[in-house]
């Protein structure tokens, strides 16, 4: 049977000792945000995760999502657990207490998000599109926009999401023709996008679209970009839900993986136009979509070290049981754990998985510092250490979520290609994250030409310092046993130094 | 996972006490030096070869 034990000692480890939650929770606003409370709350998470979300994983991959006339039907059971996630107040974690958020720190918010995406990675999608609506909204909404939109969506009410794609414009997301026109005091829509996750479903009252439109007299491409809020139901001011816009998904993919989330062609403007309304300036929305990128790409990296996590325990638990051959300084054929090849593959799952989250977090944690901490010098220290790492988590953490979930098929053997075991449902799974939210390929891009390139190596300088520290810690505490360790890190980042000074 | 390995090791001497919980730690932070860090050599060679052999066989060459 599938199981999940969500590893909540290592992620607490994780965000005291590699995070700084000492750090994160004297920052205002997180005062709350103590060993004991994490620990509870990421228990709580993992009964939830493990309780709910993961027996519904494979019920996901099997049903699929159905559409009948324009509306998505979720495999049985996801709505309902939808439901309840939002019931409980899962949704409302990391967001502003002012709209009814809970406040945490994102350095804990992304470890229960871990918890969510090992469990049911399907299931992980919903409420992620809509936290990069909260963002969005928070940051750059008009007052009646947040005042419309804003709570529903911290609690998990209404679901959100980004509506960028097109088949013309997918990493030329520039190339978009979506098209705006002004109408009194609000905009209609006509345009068609793709691969729009939780573009239509059954599990929440209503959906809130944040869609990228050309206007008729914007520049051309990525400079004639704006970002309008399209909501599925438009909304009274009373917060009632009103008439039906016109937008509607008309087609539902077929995918390789994550068939428990709707991957949905919208059709906008079908009718009369969808009404919508705009989000900061005009042609200012491909700006605009830059300040929440981070986030999403965050939480992309962490997918791939969720869905790295949950398939090496498949692949632990396969290998205590199987019994096969003589392994070596054994005299009767035992469990393939005492193989060496073996031994090998599951000891090299754990090492991504544990790199891949150390990783994940201590980035998040230095997002929590560029928005809160109190000197401008370190916000800005850490805003670029954060930008920085970002392409490196999104890149490393899903090309590792690939390999992770790969391997772990590779030790189940044959029955590793059998979908009845379940792990090969991961890899599937794994497939879309080194694509989605800007291809591996966009992130060398932006770690290169944006992020090395514009401060002239400044921010990856100080990284290397940090490492050099690491390395005269280890020097003196690090003893004989991480003296190998010393040595490696030393060679690797010096190789690092040469290689940033090459490009 | 040095860091992560330094601060198994303080807990371990801090508790005074066995814990393979974070031995375990230390143990994986050692594989990765033996077992992943060494990648590092071989990326740094191919992205200092640069980009001439990869861009040279022309469109009509594939």
């Amino acid at each position: 049977m599938p199981t999940f034990t969500p590893p909540v000692r290592d992620m607490a480890f994780v965000i005291e000792e590699i995070g700084a939650l000492d750090r994160i929770s004297t920052l205002p606003g997180y005062e709350e945000a103590t060993p004991d409370l994490v620990s509870a709350v990421l228990e709580e998470a993992g009964r939830f995760g493990a309780g709910v979300l993961a027996p519904l994983n494979p019920v996901g991959d099997r049903e699929g999502c159905v559409l009948e006339g324009d509306k998505v039907r979720l495999p049985t059971g996801f709505a309902d657990a939808y439901r309840r996630f939002v019931e409980v107040g899962w949704n409302a974690v990391p967001f502003d207490p002012d709209f009814g958020g809970q406040g945490l720190p994102w350095l804990v918010a992304t470890a229960v998000q871990e918890i969510w995406h090992a469990a049911n990675m399907s299931f992980g999608l919903i409420p992620m599109l809509t936290q990069g609506a909260v963002e969005l909204l928070s940051a750059h909404g008009t007052a009646d926009q947040k005042a419309l939109y804003l709570e529903q969506l911290v609690s998990g009410a209404w679901t959100g999401t980004m509506n960028l794609t097109e088949p013309g414009a997918g990493s030329d997301v520039g190339a978009l023709r979506t098209r705006a026109v002004r109408d009194g005091d609000h905009y209609r829509i006509t345009g068609q996008k793709i691969f729009i996750t939780a573009g239509e479903h059954d599990a929440a009252e209503n959906i809130i679209h944040l869609v990228l439109a050309r206007l008729p007299d914007a520049p051309a491409g990525a400079k004639g970009i704006s970002l309008f809020v399209v909501p599925k139901f438009l909304v009274n001011p009373d917060g009632s839900l009103g008439k039906r816009n016109d937008v509607s998904c008309i087609k539902l993919e077929h995918k390789m993986g994550i068939h428990g989330s709707p991957t949905c062609v919208m059709a906008f403007g079908e009718d009369e136009g969808a009404i919508g309304t705009l989000v900061g300036r005009e042609n200012q929305g491909l700006a605009l979509m830059f300040t929440m990128m981070n986030n999403a790409r965050l939480a992309v990296g962490l997918q791939g070290v969720a869905i790295a996590e949950r398939a090496a325990q498949k692949a632990i638990a396969y290998a205590r049981e199987r019994v096969q051959g003589i392994g070596p300084g054994r005299d009767a054929p035992g469990p393939i754990i005492h193989h060496p090849d073996v031994r090998r593959t599951l000891m090299t799952q754990r090492a991504l998985v544990e790199a891949g989250r150390a990783l994940t977090y201590f980035t998040a944690s230095r997002l929590d510092i560029a928005r809160h901490a109190a000197d401008k010098a370190e916000r800005a220290a850490a805003h670029a250490l954060a930008d920085l790492l970002i392409p490196v988590v999104k890149s490393w953490g899903t090309a590792n979520g690939v390999q992770v979930a790969d391997m772990a098929v590779q030790v189940f053997g044959g029955m590793g290609f059998v979908e009845e075991t379940g792990v090969a449902q991961h890899l599937r799974d794994a497939r879309i994250a080194p694509i989605y939210e800007g291809t591996n390929g966009i992130q060398a891009l932006d770690l290169i030409g944006r992020k090395l390139i514009r401060d002239q190596g400044e921010a990856m300088g100080g990284l290397l310092a940090e490492i050099r520290r690491t390395e005269a810690d280890l020097a003196e505490s690090g003893g004989e046993g991480l003296e190998r360790l010393r040595l490696e890190l030393a060679a690797a980042s010096t190789l690092c130094a040469e290689t940033v000074a090459w490009v | 996972m040095a860091r992560m390995a330094l601060a198994a090791q303080r807990r371990l001497t801090e508790a005074a006490s066995d814990d393979p919980f974070l031995t375990a730690k230390i143990t994986t932070a050692r594989f990765y030096a033996d077992q992943i860090l060494p990648r590092t050599s071989g990326l740094a060679a191919i992205v200092t070869a640069g980009a001439d052999s990869v861009m040279a066989l022309p469109v009509d060459g594939f």
